[in-house]
């Protein structure tokens, strides 16, 4: 506590505060370009102030990269920062519900700009034209502007609007709170907000395109506001809704202000290569979803993807909305997300989802150009398809290198290079990370799953080390007692003749594109080895955080009385959050506080026991 | 009264600071293994921020030195393969960090033995401030003064250590009152003699000899002896390196 009042004054003497240094983020106001260029996308809400807010995360790296705070301000939450963090952003809708029911609001409370709810197509809804469909609890902020930069703002948590299935299910609107629809009821729970903030900056620090959570604000009834952050917020979903319901004039307007806002902010530094800009967008969608699919593939991350192009972000074809985002620990390769009346995609199956979503970018670059709409059967056989997946596959095989602990120009140098050698070892790499228990596939907590015989995160992170100490390949028992999951059984770790095979195989390509690799680079090999050890060491970490680990670090700090309190927690997410990504904590650092140091230890124990899971 | 154990040996034993602050110490490391390339493996007290330390402790022995590297975290599962390969290296490091924490785990995987039937076989052990504490008696050094000490959250009870020297170390050592008070108090209960070594300075020993490096205190029966004036070769006083036979430990010689 001493420090803390102790930081607190010497905010207030390098004069940080003001209320004019937050005018940025007092900026953020409700008015967005899209009202304007796009008026049918956008349900304008009359806002008010939502009171009994607390800040309990406020993410200051990404406040500086948006130019919110000043480059030299202190990661410290002063209480005038507090103050503009909640003017701005403690909000809820005055909704349809509060219309009918005649609600009144203390004048003062009410903020003078309306926000946008945006429309966009769910598979959910019934309707599958997007008629009714679209953000069900959240509203946009608005967007600012920063070294050429331009960054949306929304948030979940904001009131029930009436674009949420539980509308269009019921036919009727909803009071914000009302607990007898869950997702409809235009909330978010505290824990949720925590676990999409950490896991979606650890994905960011680990280059995974994402939104980020810019600042989380708590209210005593357990539910949050979690605002989230992106240099374009717009899905593809926005998009194909136009498409869907044959709106050429108002898919094309979207579409121009799209590519506009990626010009704008630098996403498209190339040259125009392709005769028509939105020739070009599919050639540039192409590429994200391949490499973000074969990332997904690789890293173990379940996105749910699907026809309507909702849950991903047209930029960069970026992760958002963290409700069903899992990183798997290990290769369950049956799990599936059940949403009481349909069951997600499985990992293996969201490369086709996206090849499916370029399929549609196809159709609907096609319907832009030429203004006559056709089946979307007409375009799988288009070229683009082709391209997705050569593109995937050499993403994919980029990204098992990086897995290995190759640095990703090293990675995509090498596959030039020595293919043959690399897809050799990838097939042999696929194999044993594909492998299944003989338990099956079985429930899990949100719906069901398979479990891996081979943890290949271990076995990347030893091999390195072992052949450091000693360049000699190690015996199939012991490669098989480093690899085995924690859900393998002794029928799933019979060494056969074919396995015996398969272990020398593997170890032999290992080996080989290591030593290729050093010659390459005109280094020893140990050389080599020592870089790939201390990559591996850190990216296939034996504390990784999983969905379900991410889902029990948010119990504890929300709801464990031994838990940290909420004034802690700001400190805590940016020390686990470096924890996972550059393996250094707060731990080690004396001056940390004894029970901050004993929360760091309670979480990354949490971490450690879920690390193979989903 | 033997200062330390009767076979062959060849410890070095670091007080702290950054690896490449101990450049002397490194360096000694090096020539004890009698190697031309020598093979290092360096035990991180926590695999938590291990790597950082590893990191680091590759870039300052690489500038004096090529060496093979190896990494041996210790404190999550690993292979008998990797144990057997890793301590059979040249020169084995025990770094820094938690030594409550760094012995538990050396004690749950069988390191113990294993690390002294390294040091038997003529390897050389050595160990920055956790590292080094363990390389002695016992680790009391580590839970006083209040002021300056590492949390046992680990809960661990016994703090018999490796026992490779009949001495103790206190690391991280800064010529104050408080400290000197301190040191002064245990000494009194403490059957060994304890040296109290600041950041950047370190101890080695071989069969043949100990050698202190750079400035150090003694701590015996509550008495402070600044070995720079004890020992008689002055000439070396104010220099970085002071290589000295060591008198025997007893209150006699002072």
């Amino acid at each position: 506590m001493k420090g803390q009042k102790k930081s607190s004054t010497n905010t207030n003497n390098n004069k940080v505060v003001g209320k004019k240094e937050y005018s940025k983020i007092l900026g953020i106001d409700g008015r967005h370009p899209l009202q304007t260029k796009v008026p049918e996308m956008c349900v304008m809400y009359q806002v008010r102030q939502r009171p009994g807010a607390q800040v309990a995360y406020f993410n200051f790296d990404l406040a500086k990269e948006m130019g919110l705070i000043p480059d030299n301000h202190q990661a410290q939450l002063t209480s005038k920062l507090q103050d503009a963090l909640i003017e701005t952003f403690s909000i809820v809708i005055i909704n349809e519900w509060d219309i009918e029911n005649k609600k009144t609001f203390d004048s003062k409370t009410i903020k003078p700009n309306k926000y946008m709810a945006t429309r966009y197509l769910q598979l959910q809804h019934a309707s599958k034209a997007g008629k009714t469909s679209g953000d069900g609890r959240s509203i946009w902020n608005g967007h600012t502007q920063h070294k050429g930069k331009n960054w949306d703002v929304s948030s979940c948590g904001t009131g029930a609007t009436c674009l949420s299935p539980a509308v269009s299910i019921h036919e009727k609107y909803f009071k914000t709170g009302d607990k007898t629809v869950s997702y409809g009821c235009g909330l978010a729970d505290f824990d949720d907000a925590l676990m999409a903030a950490l896991m979606s900056e650890v994905l960011h620090r680990k280059a995974c395109p994402t939104e980020r959570t810019l600042c989380i604000l708590k209210f005593k009834d357990g539910t949050s506001i979690n605002v989230r952050a992106g240099q374009n917020l717009i899905r593809p979903a926005h998009q194909f809704r136009y498409l869907k319901s044959s709106n050429h004039s108002d898919l094309k307007a979207l579409t121009d202000y799209y590519i506009q806002k990626e010009q704008n902010n630098g996403n498209w530094n190339h040259e125009l290569k392709k005769a028509s800009p939105y020739e070009e967008l599919l050639d540039i969608a192409c590429s994200d979803f391949a490499k973000s699919a074969a990332l997904f593939e690789r890293e173990y991350i379940f996105c749910w993807l699907d026809w309507d192009g909702d849950n991903i972000l047209a930029s960069g074809a970026g992760i958002l909305d963290y409700g069903s985002i899992r990183q798997f620990g290990v290769f369950h390769k049956e799990y599936r997300y059940d949403d009481v009346e349909r069951w997600s995609t499985t990992l293996l199956e969201q490369k086709s989802k996206a090849r499916y979503i370029i399929q549609t970018y196809a159709q609907m670059a096609d319907y832009i150009i030429t203004g006559e709409k056709k089946h979307i059967k007409e375009f799988q056989s288009h070229p683009i398809l082709k391209k997705f997946d050569d593109r995937f596959s050499h993403y994919k095989t980029v990204f098992m290198l990086t897995k290995i602990g190759f640095g990703i120009e090293e990675a995509k140098t090498f596959i030039n290079k020595n293919i043959k050698l690399t897809k050799h070892f990838e097939k042999l790499y696929e194999h044993f990370e594909r492998l299944q228990t003989a338990s099956g596939t079985y429930q899990v907590e949100d719906g069901v799953s398979s479990d891996a015989v081979f943890c290949m995160r271990d076995i990347l992170r030893e091999l390195p080390k072992l052949y450091l100490a000693k360049q000699e390949v190690i015996d199939a028992q012991a490669f098989v007692d480093i690899a085995k999951s924690e859900f393998a059984k002794p029928q799933d770790l019979k060494i056969s003749s074919s396995r015996k095979r398969n272990i020398k195989s593997f170890q032999s390509a290992y080996l080989k594109m290591i030593s290729q690799l050093a010659k390459e680079q005109g280094q020893n090999i140990d050389r080599s080895l020592l870089k790939i050890t201390m990559r591996s060491s850190l990216i296939n970490r034996p504390d990784f955080l999983t969905g379900n680990g991410v889902i029990r670090v948010a119990h504890f700090l929300v709801k464990d009385k031994k838990g940290p309190r909420i004034k802690e927690l700001m400190n805590l997410l940016p020390k686990f959050i470096q924890h996972q990504v550059e393996g250094t904590t707060a731990v080690k650092q004396s001056e940390q506080s004894e029970q901050s140091q004993k929360d760091m230890r309670a979480i990354i124990r949490i971490v450690h026991e879920h690390r193979e899971d989903i | 009264m033997n200062i330390a154990k009767t076979f062959k040996m060849s410890l070095v034993l670091y007080s702290g600071g950054h690896y490449f602050e101990n450049l002397a110490l490194n360096k000694k490391c090096m020539d004890l293994s009698g190697r031309r390339t020598p093979k290092v493996t360096f035990i991180p007290a926590s695999s938590d921020y291990g790597l950082e330390e590893f990191r680091e402790f590759v870039e300052a022995w690489d500038k004096i030195k090529n060496c093979q590297f190896v990494y041996f975290p210790i404190d999550y599962q690993y292979s008998d393969e990797l144990k057997n390969r890793a301590l059979s290296s040249d020169i084995i490091f025990l770094s820094g960090g938690n030594t409550f924490y760094f012995l538990k785990h050396l004690k749950e995987n069988g390191l113990m033995e294993a690390l002294a039937t390294a040091h038997q076989s003529g390897r050389v052990i050595a160990g920055l401030s956790a590292g080094a504490i363990l390389m002695t008696p016992n680790i009391n050094t580590a839970s006083f003064p209040s002021f300056d000490c590492d949390e046992n959250f680990v809960g661990i009870k016994s703090k018999k250590a490796l026992n490779f020297v009949n001495f103790e170390i206190f690391p991280h050592y800064i010529h104050s009152a408080r400290y000197r008070s301190a040191l002064k108090t245990y000494s009194q209960k403490s059957r060994n003699g304890i040296y109290a070594l600041p950041d950047g300075t370190g101890i080695v020993v071989t069969q043949q000899s100990l050698e202190v490096i750079g400035p150090s205190y003694l701590f015996l029966n509550g008495h402070e002896h600044n070995m720079s004036k004890v020992l008689r070769n002055d000439v070396q006083t104010f220099c970085p390196v002071e290589r000295r036979r060591f008198p025997r430990l007893t209150d006699t010689n002072f």
